[in-house]
């Protein structure tokens, strides 16, 4: 009776500890896909509207007809592709670099790359878009003018052109590079120095080493990698705004301008279409995802839990 | 690359590295990636004295000083460099409506103005617009300290409501442990703008918290995969002896909290923060949805500096540059913390 006493006791200063957070990040961030559900019935045009009647699945007929379809599948298949090559990318960048690191011995020129790698970092989303805005415009971008100055380019690369799902990538894959590479090197540090000394004396090279050591070791970095770069991609939007997918750009229009056009795209002629809608591509586009990353999350967790 | 490159592991043993081929190759690879790099920022700094007339010429380095073109009408060059109809009353105490399609020319012709001195007047604005409209307009120095009230206040708050609630998971004793500790770590998977428009009704309806910066803060207090996953993993180190003397000792999970897990939580507080600041500094989005245009952070007042059809690009340089300077500055002070951290992180990861 007592131990159950201050069993309880203990309950009851652990949820005063939890709760407060608890209780936010459950309102905040799981809370919001309940709330959706009605809303995908109903055909409720924006936030202001209260004379709502339900539709039940007409939301999901009309994103796949005219005049939505022509925005949501375009947009799908540029968020596709951008996906696509930014995955790419991202481990352009993140693994020749992690691998040099792991190679040099601590000097000062390492301490100084260090900081400049993360230095695009601190680079806001939608400074990004500006920076990619500042040097590919196609009348006033500082690298096409200079490419083409120097008879490099014929043409000026054109940020309004479907070129964008192509340039966003690298900028994305040179501002997360540190970020990238750190969890490689994560990876590459907990190979055991013996394995690497045996294969040394073994005569293998490099390669060799690369393809039966290290490669095989980043495996679990490369799986947190995937997750961050699916879900980023497909949750790009401050980039977007940068490069004018709110305002001019219809190429910088990507999944996540569509839905935000669709929440707060104004009244009348300029809304896309209804909010009820915008809450159908969300569902039908990133529930799938999500199922997709408690798969690939879960055996981390595990992981996590285990250690 | 071949075996000249030795590994981290036997590097170790050696007293001094070998300089080889290989070893060089890699350090120029580094110096070339490191300059390339660093030229969208120079290119940047550069583009914020280049004004917008002049955009569409190359600019390696800082243009030559422009003179004002006195034929342009007062409206044009208010569009082009931002400068005020109030400003040019004030400057020359002129009373009367200031009619915008004269041109400048005209303008100094009827208040009989100096032409020497109205060009001096007008010279700032013609090559530092971005700049000067920075400092002429309150909204950006606002912009500033609502993004520092955010980032203090959210980051702060975050760092102790996720310590207190890893100070509880750490021990993985009950099974809802367990539970709550997968709970948080699935928000690495929810994209924000998913949740964004139903998100929006909670907080404007639910909370009333519309155009509030508690909408904002409560969104960096809620924590996430992050902040737990650091937090956990740090209370973790802490030996669980030490609880235990404490409640053998007649204290409650309080002491322990108060007394042991805050004062030893600093190195992971610090790295907290020195991950999260970058990241709530320049947040976009629920800026955008849940402030007006008057009282937006950096971030979204930035955006919102992009038109659809002119833009002052000088002004929108100098203005990324704004909200990147305080941002770089901490980081350079900090850089070792901020890199330690990221590696930690990833390694816990």
């Amino acid at each position: 009776m007592k131990r159950s006493k201050l069993g309880r006791a203990d309950l009851l200063t652990e949820l005063l500890y939890l709760t407060p957070q608890l209780l936010l990040f459950v309102g905040l961030t799981l809370l919001p896909f309940v709330v959706s559900i009605p809303i995908v019935f109903t055909d409720k045009v924006d936030y202001l509207d209260t004379e709502t009647s339900f539709i039940w699945f007409q939301n999901f007929v009309n994103v796949f007809r005219p005049p939505i379809v022509n925005s949501f599948l375009p947009a799908l298949l540029r968020t596709v592709v951008f996906t696509g090559v930014n995955y790419f990318t991202t481990f352009l960048f993140a693994v020749p670099i992690a691998l040099v690191m792991y190679e040099l011995a601590q000097t000062l020129l390492k301490q100084v790359f260090f900081v400049i790698v993360y230095l695009p970092l601190m680079i806001s989303g939608v400074g990004l878009g500006m920076i990619i805005t500042m040097l590919f415009s196609q009348d006033t971008g500082s690298l096409n003018l200079l490419l083409l100055r120097l008879g490099i380019l014929e043409s000026a690369i054109d940020i309004q052109s479907p070129d964008v799902m192509f340039m966003l990538p690298f900028a994305v894959g040179w501002r997360y590079a540190g970020q990238n590479m750190a969890l490689i090197l994560a990876g590459l540090l907990t190979i055991p120095a013996q394995s690497i000394e045996a294969a040394i004396i073994d005569g293998a090279n490099y390669v060799q080493r690369l393809v039966r050591i290290y490669i095989p070791q980043i495996m679990s970095s490369v799986l947190v990698v995937t997750i961050f770069t699916l879900i980023g991609s497909f949750g790009m939007v401050d980039e977007l705004i940068g490069l004018g997918g709110l305002t001019s750009n219809r190429n910088a229009e990507f999944l996540s301008i569509v839905i935000l056009k669709f929440g707060f795209g104004g009244s009348g002629e300029s809304r896309p279409g209804a909010l009820s809608e915008g809450v159908a591509i969300n569902l039908i586009v990133y529930v799938p995802l999500l199922i997709v990353g408690i798969l690939i999350l879960r055996k981390q967790i595990r992981r996590q839990l285990d250690t | 690359m071949g075996s000249a490159v030795s590994t981290l592991a036997v590097r170790r043993r050696r007293k001094k590295p070998r300089i080889s081929a290989a070893r060089l190759i890699l350090h120029a690879l580094l110096v070339l990636y490191a300059l390339i790099s660093l030229v969208p920022f120079y290119f940047l700094a550069i583009r914020t004295f280049v004004p917008t007339r002049l955009a569409t010429q190359f600019w390696a380095t800082l243009p030559p000083q422009e003179e004002a073109n006195l034929d342009a009408s007062i409206l044009a060059f208010a569009q082009n460099y931002g400068l005020s109809t109030r400003a040019l009353r004030e400057r020359y105490g002129v009373d009367d409506f200031v009619r915008t399609n004269w041109s400048l020319r005209r303008f100094a012709e009827e208040y009989q103005i100096d032409e020497t001195e109205f060009r001096e007047f007008l010279r700032p604005y013609v090559n530092y617009s971005g700049w000067l409209n920075i400092a002429m307009d309150r909204q950006y120095l606002r912009s500033l300290l609502a993004t520092i009230f955010v980032v203090v206040v959210g980051v702060g708050g975050c760092a102790l409501l996720s310590t207190a609630t890893a100070s509880v998971l750490a021990k993985f004793s009950r099974r809802y442990h367990r539970i709550v500790y997968s709970t948080y770590l699935l928000q690495t998977i929810i994209p924000p703008i998913m949740i964004l428009l139903p998100l929006y009704l909670i907080i404007t309806r639910g909370l009333g918290l519309q155009n509030s910066y508690f909408a904002l803060i409560l969104n960096n207090w809620k924590g996430g995969a992050l902040p737990i996953l650091l937090f956990t993993t740090f209370v973790r180190t802490i030996p669980k002896d030490i609880n235990e003397a404490v409640i053998m000792e007649g204290g409650t999970h309080h002491t322990y909290f108060f007394r042991i897990v805050l004062p030893l939580s600093r190195p992971a507080m610090a790295a907290f923060i020195a991950i999260r600041t970058p990241r709530f500094w320049n947040e976009l989005l629920y800026g955008f949805v849940f402030l007006n245009p008057r009282r937006y952070t950096l971030a979204p007042l930035i955006a919102s500096k992009i038109g659809t059809f002119v833009t002052n690009f000088q002004l929108v340089y100098s203005a990324l540059c704004f909200s990147l300077i305080p941002i770089i500055v901490l980081y350079l002070f900090f850089n070792k913390l901020f890199i330690n951290a990221q590696l930690a992180g990833s390694i816990k990861g």
